[in-house]
């Protein structure tokens, strides 16, 4: 009798557990229309109207803008969308007085911005065409003075292009800022997606509204897997080492504490990415706790007095960089 | 006496090792040699001299092995590694990182007992419970080793 009691309640928990999952997810999938994840908001930039790429924004340089504009294509991070350079972008706006010559061109990666079909079934090789796009496009139109700035994942997919060689046939990028950038994951757990993948399955990821509205809430488990084959990717060529192209400098800012990019990642990028005469890139730790510390818009609690200002001073230093562009004048 | 291999698994290409010297020691007496008490230092200072830009690590391990069936060709074991694990930071700019971790992991194996339980080779894997959020701990973890009776 007490056998049977037991083997009821074994069965009771059995077809429980698994019913909670898919209560849970569920409620996920009712949730995704107030998400990014789902169909009714996307990525504004991902319509041409919104003139976030300068190549749509400034279609027919005239000749003195060719020479004298500063172009920093901004690429964003996992599961974020072109909200994350958003205050960059305020920052250095095309009437900005303290920097006139500055422009931010935000891309949107592939499989980002949309809703979460495109991310389940993108790829990270997918993830970074839009980089490429438009930095062809900007040199194609003639700039002549074009930076990158990039954030976390966004870092990782320059890095991969940086160290395979995808700058040699194109004009060098004068500057590449890197805020907080992944080479290793925090959680460690990320190196065991591919044979536990399935059992990690979806780790959702709730923000505020404004969160939930600019960054995918599910990560789905082939999008885990593909973001830890591409940091592998860059791990590998980081160890193996690689120079930037002749002229294209490097500024990496990372924070101290963070919950998504290892630190240990900069002591990677000090060791393995060099200047092209084999000197040490620019590398600092920050004090904070943000991943992507620049952006502070949207955070579920307010940011510090230390956080704004730390904002405000990298800021300042990747747009004077960026103006003064000390390696070619 | 013997030298053991040991890095991380993680299904991707490229793979970060750590070799060193191993010391173990069992007896008749302790539990008829089924117990064995292995110490390693295992570090990739070899591999860094070649290949400069990876971070030179090191490990001190303490391993209690369980031999399933010491005087047999095949032999299971059961291995816990206690330890230390650390990395150099090199430079001024990284001194704030926490550079070191305790390490635990338990470890499921296979020995292969030759010429009496004169040599052996063994192959074992688990998971390594101490993943610190800064540092290159991480959860899959392998070794491979040779040892020789003194």
């Amino acid at each position: 009798m007490r056998f049977r009691v037991c083997l009821l309640a074994a069965l009771a928990a059995a077809l429980w557990l698994p019913s909670c999952q898919l209560v849970e997810t569920k409620c996920d999938l009712e949730c995704q229309d107030e998400w990014l994840d789902g169909i009714k908001f996307n990525d504004p930039c991902l319509d041409s109207a919104s003139k976030c790429l300068v190549s749509e924004r400034i279609p027919s340089p005239s000749d003195p803008d060719k020479d004298s504009l500063r172009i920093i294509i901004a690429v964003h991070g996992f599961t974020a969308t072109s909200f994350e350079w958003g205050e960059f972008a305020a920052f250095a706006s095309d009437t900005s007085p303290d920097y006139p010559q500055v422009r931010v061109s935000r891309v949107v990666l592939g499989g980002h911005g949309r809703d979460l079909d495109d991310f389940r079934s993108s790829t990270w090789e997918g993830w970074g065409k839009p980089i490429l796009a438009e930095y062809d496009s900007l040199a194609k139109m003639g700039f002549k003075h074009i930076s990158f700035a990039c954030s976390s994942t966004g870092c990782a997919l320059l890095m991969q292009y940086l160290s395979a060689g995808d700058f040699k046939k194109r004009p060098a990028p004068e500057w590449i800022f890197m805020i907080d950038p992944i080479v290793v994951p925090t959680a460690k757990i990320l190196s065991l997606v591919d044979a536990l993948g399935p059992i990690l399955g979806n780790s959702p990821n709730k923000g505020d509204s404004i969160e939930n509205q600019n960054w995918y809430v599910n990560r789905p488990e082939e999008t885990l897997k593909q973001l830890y084959s591409l940091i592998n990717v860059v791990k590998n060529r980081l160890e193996d080492g690689f120079r930037l192209p002749e002229g294209t400098q490097a500024m990496v800012r990372k924070s101290k504490h963070d919950n998504s990019a290892d630190p240990v990642g900069a002591l990677m990028i000090y060791k393995g990415m060099r200047e092209s005469d084999g000197g040490h890139v620019d590398v600092q730790l920050v004090d904070s706790r943000l991943h992507v510390f620049t952006r502070l818009a949207a955070r579920s609690s307010a940011p510090s007095s230390a956080d704004s200002a730390l904002q405000l001073t990298t800021f300042r230093e990747m747009a004077e960089r960026a103006a003064a562009d000390p390696v070619r004048d | 006496m013997g030298l053991r291999t040991q890095g991380v698994v993680d299904f991707e290409p490229g793979q970060d090792l750590f070799e060193g010297p191993e010391i173990g020691y069992s007896d008749y007496n302790l539990f008829a040699h089924s117990l064995q008490l292995r110490g390693a230092y295992l570090t990739n200072r070899l591999e860094a001299a070649f290949r400069p830009n990876i971070i030179r690590q090191d490990y001190f391990l303490f391993s209690p092995v369980w031999h399933f069936r010491r005087n047999a060709l095949f032999d299971p074991t059961l291995q816990t590694d206690l330890g230390y694990w650390r990395y150099d930071t090199e430079s001024e700019i990284f001194k704030d990182l926490d550079n070191s971790s305790w390490v635990a992991s338990i470890q499921v194996g296979l020995a292969l007992n030759l010429f009496q339980g004169e040599y052996g080779l063994y192959y074992h894997f688990g998971y390594n419970f101490i993943t610190p959020d800064s540092g290159l701990l991480f959860p899959g973890v392998f070794g491979v080793g040779f040892w020789k009776f003194l």
